[in-house]
């Protein structure tokens, strides 16, 4: 941990967890919260149905409450007398339970990450939630969800950190860290696509609502219409900013405070204003980087950095946001200095010529046979063929955002759904690899490949031409077979990372 | 381009693919022909509405016990090197994977009851990414294949 970010370090205390221990004494009230908020509906309908039924008198309410405290803090208590957690023989052993006993033994060298959450409460006492991730599965493995926060850091330190590395951490290195301006933070809200999405469809509302009104119209009317409108107008403005606004706020909220560190092959981030989060991923357990242009961003020039990390599933996508917003320009400067390991200028190049009037056909095709009986049904149903041309216009988009490039053991690929999204990914990350083509587009000289992570991720590129497949193909045999020639810069030895 | 994996899997699981083909043909018949009655008397569609889902069925079945379990297998190959297990399948998308040994994590074999009938069974490598199958080798030569994939993997292993 640096040194700079926090709390100085636990005074008499030793590396050593090997005695279980017992959670926070904070445990037994956030226990007694989540007992209470996991009844809480059962417990509404009751009390409900009760007053509605036989009244009250202040003397029941009185008792009732009471006994609802006394049983939620004594499950609250017993769950913390039942919880230990103890780190043996390089493994962290977390026992739990109280009508079912549960043991967790999890082996350092299958944590990928381990995260740190602070809730408000958390904060007011300096205590933390600590949430191990291995690989698979959609919830963190151990939840430890009270710890303070010298003792959480004392435990992470035992798992993350092997012996041979700590010995090196005084030569490696100090710790850089980058903290996201106010500035940045307010264009990463302003961005977002929770903002985007509640500004479009309000907009849709709107627009269908004018299309409804409106259209019989023409323009001198439909002048007038809007000028009598005028207030309406102003109305529906207001409102879609408002909500801009609070989308915004509620971003700034959640990312507001983003500090990326790294420490010797740890990696380290840090937000939230209300609610603290903080995610430890170790360099080696990074499978791949991800680049991500959203609609709105890429024409500011601006990008967002996520990692694949085998110890989050694909719903998690926030956890794996390594930095909400940088420059273009700023790319080489982020990675090389945090991850030098995929700091590495990878020449993209475009899919063929030929392969355009394929992806236009893609977006065009369906568009056309959706709207086809809208065409032919409806009155001025000539206005849907919008559909089949935005189709066509995306895929043209699609095309012109593809590219791949390959440089010694690392691979990128660049494609658009709607965010532009570059993933960059060394050969030895790669689970598998598949081409794969319908006949007709082998008849036309194309193949289409993909790649599967351990993250879940699974990406590739459609209508590459068939040399480029070899290739490709080619660039995956090399490394599994041995003679791959090492030439991106992974001068650090990782060596110990995979144990 | 690189050449085809260069096994077959086992000639007899066309004759299995038939059967469940069929069976399954049948399965979506009856719930496509159900819901096509529905429809006609509570809501009072076109008497020709269930003949759609009966066309639908007779001309998948149709295809599932003809000719889609011959072109199938005549397209499914495998290879298992050292290095990497090498899959092609498809009949109109054609796929082909790569899966490293050093990538397997673990591998078995399974068996419905029409393949114990016919005495095969599938072979199931997965990775951390996902499951891979080869889909039909006898029984014998099912529980080979696993112990050699598991011997092969267990001496290139590299950690995720």
């Amino acid at each position: 941990m640096s040194s700079g970010t926090g709390l100085p370090v636990w005074p008499g205390c030793p590396m050593m967890i090997s005695e279980p221990r017992r959670l926070h004494l904070l445990g037994i009230l956030l226990g007694a919260f989540k007992l209470l908020k996991d009844f809480l509906l059962p417990l509404v309908i009751f009390l409900v149905t009760r007053i509605l039924q036989r009244g009250y008198s202040p003397f029941w309410l009185f008792v009732t409450g009471t006994v609802i405290i006394l049983v939620v803090l004594a499950w609250g208590l017993v769950s913390w007398l039942r919880f230990t957690f103890r780190v043996e023989n390089g493994a962290l052993v977390v026992e739990q339970g109280v009508l079912v006993r549960k043991r967790i033994v999890i082996p350092r060298e299958r944590i990928q990450a381990i995260d740190f959450n602070q809730g408000v409460w958390h904060r007011l006492f300096n205590v933390v939630s600590v949430q191990v991730e291995t690989a698979g599965g959609e919830k963190p493995e151990a939840i430890l969800y009270a710890l303070s926060m010298p003792v959480a850091r004392e435990l992470r330190q035992s798992l993350l950190l092997s012996g041979v590395e700590e010995g090196r951490k005084g030569v490696s290195g100090a710790a850089i860290l980058k903290r996201l301006s106010f500035k940045e933070l307010l264009l990463f809200g302003a961005t977002s696509g929770g903002a985007l999405g509640l500004v479009v469809s309000l907009f849709s509302g709107a627009w269908a609502l004018l299309d409804d009104i409106g259209l019989e119209l023409n323009w001198q009317q439909y002048v007038n219409w809007v000028w009598s409108y005028v207030n309406l107008m102003y109305l529906i403005l207001f409102t879609v900013l408002t909500l801009w606004l609070l989308a915004t706020l509620g971003m700034v909220f959640k990312y507001g405070g983003f500090t990326l560190t790294r420490s010797g092959d740890k990696l380290q981030v840090v937000y939230g204003l209300l609610q603290r989060r903080q995610v430890s991923i170790p360099v080696g357990r990074i499978q791949a980087v991800r680049l991500v242009e959203g609609v709105l961003r890429q024409p500011l020039g601006c990008f967002t950095l996520h990692v694949e990390s085998a110890g989050y599933g694909p719903q998690s996508h926030e956890k794996t946001l390594l930095w909400p917003l940088a420059r273009q320009k700023e790319l080489e400067s982020l990675l090389g200095e945090f991850l030098p390991e995929f700091a590495i200028k990878i020449p993209l190049q475009p899919l063929p010529f030929k392969a355009m009037r394929r992806y236009v056909l893609r977006g065009f095709i369906p568009g056309i046979l959706l709207v086809l009986p809208v065409l032919a049904w409806l009155p001025r149903g000539e206005l849907a063929l919008a559909l089949p041309i935005l189709g066509a216009l995306w895929g043209f988009w699609g095309y012109k955002s593809a590219g791949w490039g390959v440089q010694g053991n690392m691979l990128a690929v660049r494609s658009r759904s709607l965010a532009r999204t570059t993933f960059i990914v060394p050969n030895r990350s790669v689970q598998s690899f598949s081409t794969s083509y319908t006949i007709w587009q082998h008849r036309a000289g194309f193949m289409s490949f993909d790649l599967d992570l351990a993250s879940q991720a699974s990406f590739g590129l459609t209508d590459i031409s068939l040399t480029d497949a070899d290739t490709l193909t080619h660039w995956f045999g090399q490394r599994h077979r041995g003679n791959f020639d090492e030439t991106w810069p992974h001068t650090r030895d990782f060596s110990h990372e995979k144990i | 381009m690189r050449s085809e994996p260069s096994e077959r899997i086992d000639r007899r699981i066309v004759q299995v693919w038939r059967i469940s083909g069929f069976l399954e043909a049948l399965a979506l018949g009856a719930v496509g022909i159900g819901l096509a009655l529905l429809l006609v008397k509570l809501f009072h569609w076109p008497d020709w509405v269930p003949i759609l889902p009966v066309a639908a069925v007779v001309i998948y079945g149709g295809l599932e016990v003809t000719v889609l379990p011959q072109l199938r297998w005549e397209r499914w190959r495998y290879q298992v090197s050292r290095e990497e297990i090498y899959l092609q399948r498809g009949v109109w998308f054609i796929k082909r994977t790569l899966i490293p040994m050093t990538r397997i994590q673990h591998v078995d074999t399974a068996q419905g009851i029409l393949m114990r009938r016919y005495g095969l069974a599938t072979v199931n490598a997965s990775t951390a990414a996902g499951t891979h199958q080869i889909p039909a080798l006898s029984e014998e030569a099912a529980d080979e294949l696993r112990d050699r994939i598991a011997s092969l993997a267990r001496v290139s292993n590299d950690d995720i």
